[in-house]
């Protein structure tokens, strides 16, 4: 053996020496090692080196015991941790010692977040609209501005030649699509075997639909599906109605024939998903239109269909605007001359003008209002005021949390003074204050969640959309939402945290303390704008139900109660006479009439040539017959109406403001021009017989414009499809009864036409039904933020009560009454209300103003409005500062006083 | 408190300890118990043991100086705290209690 091994073999094996070094507590290892080597050095000399080592060996293993191996929290886990476990522990016993306030503040915290979340997914819909066609960022409708000599009207009809046109001379504009739709203007009968239903929601589309807009093809090729003549799409549900489990391809449905169609059987060449309801556009069904005969003619002028064209990507759309005025000039000039009789410059000149412009596609639903849209749209204005109402209810929510806690600073300033003692630092009681807002608020958004989904379908009924949580839960909203759990823990909660940790301990600990000034006219503050935020809610709501009163209630200068309009009545063709005969059989129905459009219809425009001028109208017009004046108890004016005894092919009547925007001085027997539709060479002059007054035949949102009438048996009337397309009857007595009768006589006239009726009150009503939503929705959450600041006035009120215990004792001995001490509690808030309708009702006043304007009828905003708002305001902080201060106030003044 | 407990072990290493005075660490509190108990006894029980000990506060430790044989390691001193002594005492005052209260004829020599 040489000397080398034998100096590493009297060593103990390294291996058990690593081992124990890994597994010991350092601060024992040494000590440890030290005895192992003393045993191990002594049994090397008794027993030998073999020994020795086995026995290092073994005692190292049986070192292996719970007090070698434990580590102690507090010295070897990170103090954070420790540090955090503590705030979390000391917020729930704090929550929970004042349970009250706790509660006031997580149900105000909880319905405003519900509010929030409710309004946040009502939003995102709403600006989710047409995000889904894969072409989107490149698609774009064409729009109109149409400048006349003394007003502008915006449309989102526009000539169907442009487009092509478009396609062909610019390179940026790669393809381009049109279509018509019947929303609105009239409806289409179509039938399978003994099926019939009326569908109002087709479209006429050309074979490129598909190319620009995006919709799910479940059968058929989307690129030829409504190439050539008489195709059909249907989407899967209204497929589902007509053949039921059958396979639609290759059926085929009919229809009677549709404008100058000579063919009326529909061949279905394609099925689509139903098509998402977040899009400005809807159909239920899209037939080919190539056919159609006025779409192959030439026409720069008129507004006819939608047309939406596809830029190449990347190209900007003010690019391709800024081309459309040489496109006007070098296109739509000969058209104008030959309508007009005017060249192009003298035609601008006079001050008309057709300013052409692109709308993105997503931005339809948002920015949109024109005239004819396929559906209402929306607008940003009014996702603004949701989401400012959503805003101030989280705040309301907030500074009630702010309010009670800062009030309450008093009750934690001994633990801040004892903490600070015992070594904490500013920063340090920062966090633990929070810790407690952000597990309040934590708290408040678990609850909340549970709300939106038990109050989400209530919701939807409320706004009108259909609103499904699952389609909301999304790791980016996920983290959204406990983001802004977070970060309004540390709004609601960095005031007061502030505040308290800054306590100065040897003051707080000997007992001097007091709520400063400073935080008292914060709190005031904070109140008083809660309140005012109320007062601008609960005003503005009146305001809005005034509006909806003066609208509901205005007369239209026409009859529309009990006035009941049958559809599809032009399928009748020259039985019509004898069913409005049959029809006045029955007593119950004391007139009836046929029209053309009825109040509220879209009305076609009639371009009028008057006397003397070389320039052209174009007014809005209907068809109606003899009868219709009196059914719908529109008075004549001068003149007189349309009547059997004379030949009124070539008569009209005009309204008072046709009769003003024409100027003439006596209207009866002027003769107006009017281009033949059927042959654009011919002019036919009309004789106006008669004025009648004015009435409201469009929504209160725009003015009574100019109107013409032209009888049912004129030459230049049909224009739009189905001329005397709707029957109008005022009807009394029992309705149901009346209703079954004209159904029975319908179904005899008309077997395979659906009976298809309506009452021109209820009509007219859904033009306000966006008001009336957003009124409701207005109302709902008005509601919320006053029950929010109520919770929160209560909590401070309870509070302010508490502290005045013993004065109010002392001046109960004194001799003071009950209700004295009620009104000095109540004073101060009282106070505050008024500071809050001072600064609420100019705002009000500017915001509701703005929102009037959209209304050409409108009311003056009513000063009882704001009056009553404050007196709300005001009962409603007294019923909840006086239930406190109630019950501070009848409490025995011995009680109170005993103990010190 | 569960520490106040002194275990029969425990008060074996506790009065080494003692006897030891002031030279007790791990390696002579072992030889001195298993020379005068006649027992064997691992290094890991006396560690354990005086361990438990200081955690009840019946010792007090402090780190002596390094020797060679230990392989420049230092070893840790322990010694009887006031309360350790206490304990003790009371324990044997118990003892001797309940000796005295047992009926004499039990134990009396055959």
């Amino acid at each position: 053996m040489s000397s080398s091994q034998s100096t590493i073999l009297s060593q103990p094996p390294a291996w058990a020496r690593k081992f124990l070094y890994w597994y010991c507590k350092p601060e024992l290892a040494e000590e440890i090692d030290g005895d192992l080597m003393e045993t191990f050095k002594e049994n090397l000399k008794i027993r030998g080196v073999r020994s020795a080592r086995f026995n290092y060996a073994l005692d190292v293993i049986r070192f292996l015991r719970p007090f070698t191996l434990t580590r102690d929290l507090d010295t070897l886990t990170p103090n954070h941790f420790a540090m955090i476990k503590n705030y979390i522990v000391v917020a729930y016993r704090s929550l929970m010692r004042k349970i009250g306030f706790s509660l006031i503040n997580i149900f105000g915290l909880s319905v405003g977040i519900t509010c929030c979340l409710l309004i946040m997914m009502y939003v995102q819909y709403e600006t989710s609209y047409d995000g889904f066609h894969t072409n989107g960022d490149n698609v774009y409708r064409i729009a109109l501005d149409r400048i006349y000599p003394d007003r502008e009207v915006s449309y989102a009809v526009t000539p169907h030649s442009f487009p092509p046109q478009m396609v062909e001379d610019f390179p940026e504009v790669k393809n381009e699509t049109m279509f018509v739709s019947t929303r609105s203007n009239f409806s289409v009968t179509f039938r399978y075997g003994n099926k019939f239903f009326d569908e109002g929601n087709v479209l006429f589309a050309d074979s490129s639909f598909f190319k620009l807009i995006t919709a799910k093809m479940v059968a058929g090729d989307p690129k030829e599906a409504l190439r050539g003549p008489n195709k059909l799409v249907l989407t899967e549900s209204t497929a589902r109605k007509y053949f039921g489990d059958e396979d639609p391809i290759g059926k085929s449905l009919e229809t009677n024939p549709l404008g100058n169609q000579q063919q009326n059987t529909w061949l279905v060449t394609g099925v689509v998903k139903d098509f998402p309801e977040n899009s400005h556009l809807t159909f239920d069904l899209i037939i080919s239109n190539n056919t159609f005969q006025f779409l192959q003619n030439e026409n720069w002028m008129g507004f006819s269909v939608f047309a939406y064209i596809e830029l190449e990507d990347g190209t900007p759309p003010e690019v391709v605007e800024a081309k459309f005025p040489e496109m006007i000039k070098k296109y739509a000039a000969g058209q104008i001359q030959q309508a007009t009789g005017q060249s192009f410059e003298e035609y601008t000149a006079a001050g008309h003008g057709y300013h052409y412009y692109l709308q993105s596609i997503k931005d339809i639903h948002l920015t949109s209002n024109l005239e004819a849209e396929i559906k209402p749209n929306s607008s940003w204005s009014y996702i603004y005021i949701l989401l400012s109402i959503a805003a101030f209810i989280l705040l309301i929510a907030c500074i009630n949390f702010m309010n009670l806690s800062t009030a309450r600073s008093s009750e934690r300033a001994k633990e801040v003074g004892l903490r600070k003692v015992l070594g904490s630092v500013k920063k340090l009681l920062i966090y633990q204050f929070l810790t407690e807002s952000i597990l309040l608020s934590m708290f408040s958004t678990i609850l909340s969640l549970g709300l939106v989904y038990s109050l989400l379908p209530f919701f939807n009924i409320l706004t009108g959309v259909e609103l499904t949580l699952a389609t909301y839960i999304t790791p980016i909203n996920v983290a959204i939402v406990v983001a802004t759990a977070f970060l309004i823990g540390i709004l609601a909660g960095f005031y007061p945290a502030f505040i308290l940790s800054g306590f100065t301990p040897v003051a707080v600990l000997k007992g001097r303390i007091q709520n400063s000034k400073g935080g008292k006219y914060l709190r005031d503050g904070l109140v008083t704008f809660q309140f005012a935020i109320s007062i601008v809610l609960i005003s503005s709501t009146l305001i809005i139900y005034d509006q909806m009163n003066f609208i509901s209630n205005k007369s239209l200068g026409f009859d529309s109660e009990q006035m009941l309009i049958l559809d599809n009545t032009n399928q009748l063709n020259e039985r019509g006479e004898v069913f409005r005969e049959e029809l006045l059989r029955n007593e119950n129905i004391t007139s009836a009439a046929f029209v053309g459009s009825i109040p509220g219809d879209v009305h076609p425009g009639f371009v009028a040539q008057l006397p003397g001028a070389n320039e052209t109208q174009v007014i809005l017009s209907t068809v109606l017959d003899e009868n219709a004046l009196e059914t719908l108890n529109i008075p004549i004016a001068k003149g007189r109406g349309f009547s059997r005894q004379f030949n009124d092919s070539l008569s009209m009547i005009i309204n008072e403001t046709a009769l003003k925007t024409m100027g003439f001085e006596d209207p009866i027997g002027k003769r107006v021009g009017s281009q033949n539709p059927n042959d654009p060479e011919e002019i036919i002059f009309f004789t106006i017989v008669g004025v009648v007054n004015d009435y409201h035949f469009q929504s209160l949102h725009t003015d009574i414009g100019p109107l013409v009438f032209l009888h049912s048996s004129s030459a230049a009337g049909p224009q739009a499809p189905g001329v005397l397309n709707k029957i109008a009857m005022k009807v009394n007595g029992n309705m149901s009864e009346t209703l079954l009768a004209i159904e029975s006589q319908w179904n005899e006239f008309m077997p395979n036409s659906p009976f298809n009726y309506y009452f021109l009150d209820g009509r007219l009503q859904e033009f306000y039904n966006a008001e009336k939503a957003s009124s409701r929705i207005f109302t709902v959450f008005t509601t919320l933020a006053i029950i929010i600041a109520c919770v929160g006035l209560f909590g401070l009120a309870a509070y302010t009560a508490s502290l005045k215990t013993k004065e109010i004792g002392i001046r109960k001995v004194l001799g003071a009454s009950v209700i004295g001490i009620v009104v000095l509690l109540s004073k101060e808030f009282t106070k505050l209300i008024l500071i809050a309708l001072v600064i609420a009702v100019p705002t009000a006043y500017y915001g509701m103003d703005l929102w009037l304007q959209d209304f050409a009828y409108r009311i003056n905003i009513n000063p009882t409005s704001f009056v009553l708002a404050g007196v709300i305001a005001i009962l409603i902080g007294w019923i909840t500062v006086s239930f406190q201060s109630l019950k501070a106030a009848v409490v025995n003044p011995v009680n109170s006083l005993r103990s010190e | 408190m569960k520490g106040t407990y002194l275990g029969e072990f425990e008060e074996i290493v506790l009065l080494t300890v003692g006897v030891l005075d002031g030279s007790a660490y791990g390696v002579s509190v072992r030889k001195e118990i298993e020379q005068r108990m006649n027992r064997k006894v691992t290094l890991s029980a006396v560690h354990s043991a005086l361990h438990r000990l200081e955690k009840k506060g019946f010792v007090e430790s402090e780190l002596g100086e390094a020797t060679n044989e230990r392989g420049g390691k230092r070893k840790r001193l322990f010694a009887v705290t006031n309360f350790g002594r206490n304990a003790v005492k009371e324990a044997r005052e118990l003892r001797e209690q309940l000796w005295k209260e047992m009926p004499s004829l039990a134990f009396s020599p055959i």
